[in-house]
């Protein structure tokens, strides 16, 4: 068949809450590669595995430079892994991190964004 | 309170969004915009030019964009070349214009949209936007969802629910309101700005991204296409 496999990220499936149609994209995805495969008289079978970012994947996610990351998981902020020499940053940690640097953010300003919603008043 | 949805931006694929100093200054905006965008797939960056434009226009005390990049190391755009450029647009508002080139973005994010000339931004392929309109259009539900939960976990007294929050976002941004109204069982606070007669310039579609030929079909941001989809919706 002309599609070896199939790859969904868990970016894709989580992001689908702003499709439109009647199916998310990457389930609409997953039908047609099943059909094209049943018409090829071909099994399919689903398997997961962890999804791992590059540092460098990780720092254009977040906006910020390559060097920031590296500065990150060598002071431990980040728990990368190690897949042969290179650093890997697991999904789930990605996310973690992410979480926590929005949230640092929102509270660096928290003062200013109350006076902003609510005026002085309060 | 909804779920947290973290970041579903795939790695490389976020489309940069410059904020005008006029939007910088604005926390509230500039939070919405810096938080949520990652979740919905673009990035909100700067320049020094609008950086310091934006300083002098900020409440005392008040946390500034400096000290907000500088923190998370959020980089700068490099500075953009005015010379012998957009003669259509006048002032300080060439630099900007030069700056978001620069950053190659493809919205440029203002309250003033008619201070940037037409011809000067169908030239760059950058639509200027209306900070409510481009966060009514481009912030998914889950990011508008994630940043009021945010901003409840770390306020300060007195205690203010997620709802009070989603309320009082209303005043600035009614548009975004009203396109998430639903999120929570309240109804909107009363606007505080009149909305500029101007929201949106500019030849490339506020949803698609796409340039569209005839400028004068995205009145409200969107190409023909969008505006079907999101009516469907």
């Amino acid at each position: 068949m002309s599609l070896a496999y199939l790859t969904i990220n868990p970016e894709d499936v989580r992001a689908s809450t702003q499709d439109t149609g009647p199916r998310p994209a990457w389930l609409e995805e997953v039908a047609a590669y099943v059909q094209r495969a049943a018409a090829e008289g071909a099994t399919v079978t689903l398997t997961s595995k962890q999804r791992m970012l590059t540092p460098e994947q990780v720092a254009d996610a977040m906006g910020v430079s390559r060097s920031t990351i590296s500065r990150k998981i060598k002071a431990g902020e980040i728990n990368a892994v190690k897949v042969g020499n290179r650093n890997r940053v697991p999904y789930e940690e990605f996310e973690r991190f992410w979480n926590k640097t929005m949230g640092d953010m929102v509270e660096l300003v928290r003062d200013d964004i109350e006076a902003d919603l609510f005026g002085d008043a309060r | 309170m909804t779920s947290r949805q973290t970041s579903s931006a795939t790695p490389g694929s976020a489309t940069i969004v410059f904020l005008d100093a006029n939007v910088l200054a604005k926390p509230v905006t500039r939070t919405l915009l810096m938080v949520g965008g990652v979740p919905s797939g673009f990035h909100a960056l700067w320049s020094e030019s609008a950086e310091q434009e934006a300083a002098r226009h900020l409440r005392p005390r008040a946390v500034t964009p400096a000290d907000v990049r500088r923190r998370f190391e959020i980089p700068l755009v490099p500075t953009g070349d005015i010379a012998g450029r957009f003669a259509s647009t006048k002032g300080n508002d060439r630099q900007i214009l030069a700056d978001a080139e620069a950053a190659r973005t493809r919205f440029l994010v203002t309250e003033d949209v008619d201070d940037f000339a037409e011809a000067d931004l169908i030239n760059l392929g950058i639509s200027a936007v209306n900070p409510d309109l481009f966060l009514a259009e481009r912030l998914i539900r889950e990011a508008y969802a994630l940043v009021i939960d945010l901003f409840v976990e770390r306020q300060v007294a007195p205690p203010t629910t997620a709802a009070q929050f989603h309320s009082a976002v209303s005043r600035q941004h009614p548009r975004l309101f009203a396109a998430h109204a639903d999120l929570h069982n309240v109804g909107p606070t009363t606007s505080i700005h009149r909305e500029p007669a101007v929201i949106f310039r500019g030849a490339r579609c506020l949803g698609c991204e796409t340039i569209v030929a005839r400028s004068g079909e995205l009145t409200d941001g969107l190409c023909a296409d969008c505006r079907r989809a999101r009516d469907r919706a």
